[in-house]
């Protein structure tokens, strides 16, 4: 356990010296991620496939603020969407732009939730998501997992029916928008996963706010739990044909990860080296403030230890 | 000389207006009122454009239903129809942000009382300089 509170500890010190140039990194890799898994599930547009588009995209996002890479990986949906079907496109603009108008006047500043939802669902791991956001989000974050989970669903089922939608005629496209828009609202098992994370994430949120001991680990346990028992009566209900295995296992694992962002969240301040400027009337200040460590990392220190010289030739002229 | 105690006050509230400060810093400047009803504003503008594009795509979807009733319904009725639902939206959406953006008047509010303390204690500080 020492050895990880020190390993948290080099972090946050790492983290606090090199700010300045981890967080464009960071930017980057989220960018690159996103589109790449975009690509890789839905690439219909070759030309927003290629390598260097990928990385001119990634890295106007890395400079830029946070809420681009929405844009970008929105653009880019559209794009490989237009390829596909022209109805569909049109159908997921309206839905993009309906939820747009909703995130940008509630949480403009969840672009994180709004990416990972559908990032986790591509990778499996889809329960980490309302557990997660319930202990570092607040109940606002339910707006931007909702989208992520109706952007994921509704592209998952208009690439899913491909094969039902090419054997409509080429003068079809009112019988296409209306299959997509039915599949869409009829889609049970989203309306059954939005329910079930934004009550998780809520009773997380909740709980991990109490004044009790161990509010964190009873807020993961109990959320973990809910989300399960709301899934399985989903599937009781309407049949959602969702894998028990797969939600027991996953919820397991997002417990896992949840108490292991608990340990690198929960009571620690990553804070950082600021720069500011001001000026008052006879000066212009440009300030580096550095955080002071509070707990002393042990650091290796070598000791030589030396018989001093004197002592060895008197050792040597006693023989 | 530089008086080492205000550059460290000055030091934290840059800090704080550069961070989490700068949007509190800018819902301050406005009044309780003021600043709400902005937002509700807002709202009402983007739940009406919200409304259109869902009305846009209900039309759409029943195109040659409601091209071949278009004569024989009461227009007058649809219309009374069409705003009453656009009217219940626009309200229920405007509530909802009400609420929101109270909480988050109050919230800031009480981030900025430090700040606020801060700034008297900077200009209490200026002024005993300027005596000396």
């Amino acid at each position: 356990m020492t050895d990880l509170l020190v390993f948290r500890e080099q972090l946050k010190k790492f983290y606090s010296k090199y700010e300045l140039y981890l967080t464009p990194v960071f930017k980057f890799l989220l960018a690159l991620v996103t589109l790449v898994m975009i690509n890789s599930s839905i690439g219909y547009m070759s030309e927003l496939k290629k390598t260097t588009v990928v990385l001119v995209l990634a890295l106007m996002c890395s400079v830029l603020p946070m809420n681009f890479i929405v844009v970008v990986a929105t653009a880019v949906t559209l794009g490989h969407l237009y390829k596909f079907s022209l109805e569909c496109a049109l159908v997921m603009l309206v839905l993009f732009l309906l939820l747009f108008i909703l995130y940008f006047r509630f949480a403009s500043n969840d672009t994180i939730a709004v990416l990972l939802t559908p990032l986790c669902f591509i990778l499996k791991i889809p329960y980490i998501i309302p557990i997660a956001m319930g202990l570092v989000g607040t109940p606002a974050s339910a707006v931007s997992v909702a989208s992520g989970i109706i952007v994921y669903y509704t592209v998952n089922y208009m690439i899913g029916s491909a094969s039902v939608l090419s054997t409509f005629e080429e003068d079809g496209a009112l019988e296409k928008f209306r299959f997509v828009i039915d599949g869409m609202l009829d889609n049970k098992t989203m309306f059954m996963t939005i329910a079930a994370f934004v009550g998780t994430m809520i009773v997380v949120y909740l709980i991990r706010r109490l004044k009790v001991d161990y509010a964190w680990t009873i807020a993961i346990v109990t959320g973990a739990l809910l989300d399960v028992l709301v899934l399985l009566f989903g599937d009781l209900m309407y049949n959602t044909k969702l894998s028990i295995l797969g939600l027991i296992v996953g919820s397991v694992v997002s417990v896992l990860l949840a108490k292991i962002l608990e340990f690198f969240v929960f009571n620690v301040d990553y804070s950082r080296t600021e720069y500011v400027q001001f000026e008052d009337d006879e000066y212009y200040y440009y300030v580096k403030a550095v955080p002071k460590n509070t707990v002393a990392v042990p650091q290796k220190r070598v000791k030589t230890i030396r018989v001093p010289e004197k002592a060895v030739r008197e050792q040597k002229r006693d023989r | 000389m530089l008086n080492e105690e205000r550059v460290r006050l000055m030091t934290r509230m840059a800090c704080y207006e550069a961070k989490e400060g700068r949007k509190n810093v800018a819902i301050g400047n406005y009044f309780r009122g003021d600043y709400i009803g902005l937002q509700v504003i807002k709202s009402v503008i983007s739940a009406t454009i919200a409304y259109i594009l869902i009305f846009a795509m209900f039309i759409l979807y029943d195109f040659e239903v409601f091209m071949a009733d278009i004569y024989k319904m009461d227009l007058l009725d649809f219309a009374k129809s069409v705003i009453i639902y656009y009217l219940i939206f626009t309200v229920g959406y405007a509530v909802i942000s009400y609420g929101v953006y109270t909480y988050r008047y109050t919230r800031a509010r009480k981030s900025l009382k430090t700040y606020y303390n801060n700034l008297k204690k900077l200009s209490y500080l200026y002024e005993r300089e300027t005596k000396r």
